[in-house]
């Protein structure tokens, strides 16, 4: 284990943590190689050369093209805070050459803050296979090099973990959500960042939220985040109920969006939220952050990642395999049933909550160690499958 | 016996934590594992699925958590099973918007 204790000056204890240091002054708790598409009509040739290296990942998506304004711009953004992500040692992009989004300054923002980053514009280069063969030439280039690489000493406080819910059942708010909001509360205790999303699975929630504000601001923010969910689907004049709570979420026992959200909210624990941000912004209080995204498993995951989550802790009730290519992806569930038809897909089965014989807080600890071993570098059972999806939110309908 | 948890003193249903028939009598227990009451199910309530534990009027609030998670579409009786066939949520209802 790279975990030791010390005892501060003032006596008190604090998790010391090994990880790889970022030029920006960021920690990674893997060292990737991130093969970054500008453009859908490249991804072949990105998952080529990502499928041909071992800790190269594809971050293919399907856009990039006939995009505007602020989807751009959120697009453009998103792509680079991926790139600068601390878990990549390496960045290659690929680009086409005539997409909106647009390789070289792609290239020069992400440069800016992570030296080790290369572009291949295929209309400025060759063809499907001489760009394959010269991203691969690269990343393995990349992949010799970050392996000399060491990880470094560093405090707790340097860790960001993402807390995210999905494929919801009964279990989750009494259960897995419940441990997870120990291990908030412990990691916030010990310096370190939290983030949490899902606006939409904020709804009914909100006096509990209001409750864990640190300030008026912060709530209000929250508030208003909820509030426009709301609004587009009164304005749309469709009930929120065909997909809030899904069917599974209501075959799991799950009634109304206001159970699925005092459930959720319990990923928090008693912590107090200390900030709330817009989808591709970074994190940078200590403690709880709040960040506006879709409810949707991949969009949230990709929010949570550009805010600074390192790893993301991810419990559902009626199983599900995805992974993210940015993040180690801990999949935790209380459910026992599923966790014995898709038993290779979780890291932690928390059902013993459920039978009485675990307690939540014996819960938290589990997800707590859990945690620091995938920061130490041990896989996760998504990472073990292979799951390392990747996607782009997209906020504006396709017009031209 | 058959047991269900209620999760907040507050609450006025209770979550099955096996699956639960018609007639069974089912043993109410709160988050310490304490037995609160004993009460008869009216339903076949599967392990998960919420049983009223109180007579409830129609538009009467739904509380689980200590909070509201919805009303009463129609009156349930105490040992009935909740879930969406009697219980509506009160957000994101574009869908009672008049044209």
């Amino acid at each position: 284990m790279f975990i030791t204790l010390k005892a501060a000056e003032g006596g008190e204890i604090w998790l010391k943590i090994k990880m790889y240091k970022r030029p920006n002054g960021t920690f990674g708790v893997r060292n990737r190689i991130a093969v970054i598409p500008t453009v859908a009509c490249v991804n072949h040739i990105v998952q080529s050369i990502a499928s041909s290296v071992d800790i190269a990942d594809a971050y293919t998506h399907p856009y990039g093209c006939d995009q505007l304004g602020p989807d751009l711009k959120l697009s453009f953004n998103c792509l680079k805070e991926v790139g600068i992500h601390p878990n990549n040692g390496a960045v290659l992009i690929v680009g086409l050459g005539c997409e909106e989004i647009l390789p070289h300054n792609l290239y020069e923002a992400i440069k800016a803050e992570q030296p080790n980053t290369k572009l291949i514009v295929m209309q400025e280069t060759g063809g499907t296979e001489f760009c394959i063969k010269k991203g691969i030439e690269i990343c393995k280039e990349f992949s010799e090099e970050l392996s000399l690489q060491a990880r470094e000493e560093t405090d707790i406080s340097n860790l960001t973990v993402g807390v995210e819910c999905g494929g919801s059942d009964f279990t989750s708010g009494i259960a897995s959500n419940p441990s997870v909001g120990i291990f908030t509360e412990k990691l916030c205790s010990l310096g370190g960042k939290i983030v949490f999303g899902e606006t939409t699975e904020l709804m009914g929630a909100e006096d509990i939220i209001k409750d864990l504000c640190d300030t008026k601001d912060v709530y209000n923010f929250i508030l208003s985040k909820i509030k426009r969910v709301e609004e587009t689907a009164i304005s749309m004049k469709v009930d929120l109920r065909g997909t809030q709570p899904s069917p599974g979420n209501i075959n799991g026992g799950l009634s109304t969006i206001e159970e699925k959200s005092l459930g959720g909210i319990c990923k928090i624990g008693r912590a107090q939220i200390s900030d709330a941000i817009n989808f591709g912004e970074r994190a940078v209080k200590s403690g709880v952050t709040f960040v506006d995204t879709p409810g949707n498993d991949m969009a949230c995951s990709l929010g949570l990642c550009c805010a600074g989550a390192q790893i993301i802790i991810f419990t559902t009730g009626r199983g599900t395999p995805m992974g993210f290519a940015a993040a180690p992806v801990i999949k935790v569930t209380a459910n026992a049933d599923i966790c014995e038809i898709m038993s290779e897909n979780f890291d932690l089965n928390l059902s013993d909550i459920i039978d009485g014989s675990l307690s939540i807080k014996e819960g938290g600890e589990e997800v707590f160690e859990k945690v620091i071993s995938t920061a130490d570098g041990n896989e996760t059972a998504s990472e073990k499958l292979g799951h390392r999806e990747f996607s782009l939110y997209r906020i504006s309908p396709i017009l031209t | 016996m058959k047991k269900a948890i209620m999760l907040s003193v507050k609450d006025n249903v209770a979550t099955a934590l096996e699956d639960i028939l018609n007639g069974d009598e089912v043993i109410i227990i709160d988050n310490d594992k304490n037995s609160i009451e004993s009460i008869l199910s009216l339903s076949n309530i599967k392990r998960g699925h919420k049983i009223s534990l109180k007579n409830i009027e129609k538009d009467d609030c739904i509380v689980k958590y200590g909070f509201i998670i919805g009303k009463a579409s129609k009156n349930i009786k105490k040992g009935q099973l909740i879930h969406v066939h009697n219980i509506e949520s009160r957000r994101g209802r574009g869908d009672l918007v008049e044209n």
